[in-house]
């Protein structure tokens, strides 16, 4: 026997969603806000990770600083200098992933909301309709907040433009 | 000796860029973001200006049009230190007044000869 597409809501009548469609819905948007919230967590994680090596060879460099009476910037040192700030230039690019998961896992937390089981099915669409309208600002605004944040791909030191 | 306001949201970045300056002679003032630039600014006369542009409560933008209505800032060399390296926020960055703009990583030495050349064209 087919069970149909439960998004398309068969078994509906009228204007309504049918009680499976929002039950699939719901579970759907369970599962990806349990995603997303998980890769929230792991970039999380990974910046502590970053955080935490930088906090580890800061000080070995404000030792060298402090032995450094005539500092030569010899081509190791250079190499290092380039290499610490990709800390600060990748964590700038997770912050930002970071910011954009945020935001959906907002949307589809609120998608969870308005498709509980016991949520009023009749209201469902007109529900959804103004969640996919509230979602497109958000996703507009977090665009205008966001910034491109790197412009860099790769670990040559950057142009200098004299205005 | 040259007072440089250093003003980044990174610790890491405004620890090397202390290293390159102070080993360098040039006095160092640092700054967290914008609006703390900014006072640190009005507190004390740099002679020059290094910024970055994405930071929390001021932006690297907004510090230097803050900056440049200030009349003892009016004058003296503003750079942008920062990942950014769209056209389109450079030209944001020149209307707002900046010197130039230096795209990170930044090489210590490349650094060193932008400030020269920034203290060299205010000068002139």
């Amino acid at each position: 026997m087919s069970q149909g597409n439960p998004v398309n809501g068969s078994g509906d009548h009228g204007n309504g969603v049918s009680y499976a469609s929002m039950l699939a819905l719901h579970e759907l948007a369970t599962r990806l806000s349990s995603q997303v919230d998980s890769a929230h967590s792991e970039i999380g994680e990974t910046r502590d990770i970053l955080k935490d090596a930088i906090d580890r060879l800061m000080p070995a460099f404000t030792a060298m600083r402090a032995q450094d009476i005539a500092p030569v910037m010899n081509p190791s040192k250079r190499e290092a200098f380039s290499a610490l700030q990709f800390q600060d230039i990748s964590d700038q690019l997770l912050a930002h992933a970071q910011a954009r998961l945020s935001l959906l896992l907002h949307e589809v937390n609120s998608l969870v909301t308005a498709l509980e089981p016991g949520a009023n099915r009749n209201g469902a669409m007109e529900k959804l309709s103004q969640l996919v309208e509230q979602a497109n600002d958000n996703l507009a605004d977090l665009d205008v907040s966001l910034l491109k944040p790197v412009g860099k791909a790769h670990l040559g030191t950057g142009d200098i433009e004299m205005f | 000796m040259k007072t440089i306001l250093t003003v980044d949201d990174s610790p890491s970045i405004r620890q090397m860029l202390a290293y390159v300056l102070t080993s360098n002679g040039y006095t160092v003032i640092e700054a967290e973001d914008g609006e703390q630039g900014l006072e640190l600014a009005k507190a004390s006369q740099a002679d020059l200006v290094l910024t970055d542009q994405n930071m929390p409560k001021m932006d690297g933008i907004a510090l230097i049009k803050a900056l440049r209505a200030l009349p003892n800032y009016k004058k003296i060399p503003i750079m942008m230190l920062t990942t950014e390296s769209s056209q389109a926020l450079k030209q944001q960055g020149r209307d707002a007044g900046a010197t130039g703009w230096m795209v990170k990583p930044f090489d210590p030495d490349k650094l060193l000869e932008m400030l020269k050349r920034a203290f060299a064209q205010s000068a002139a």
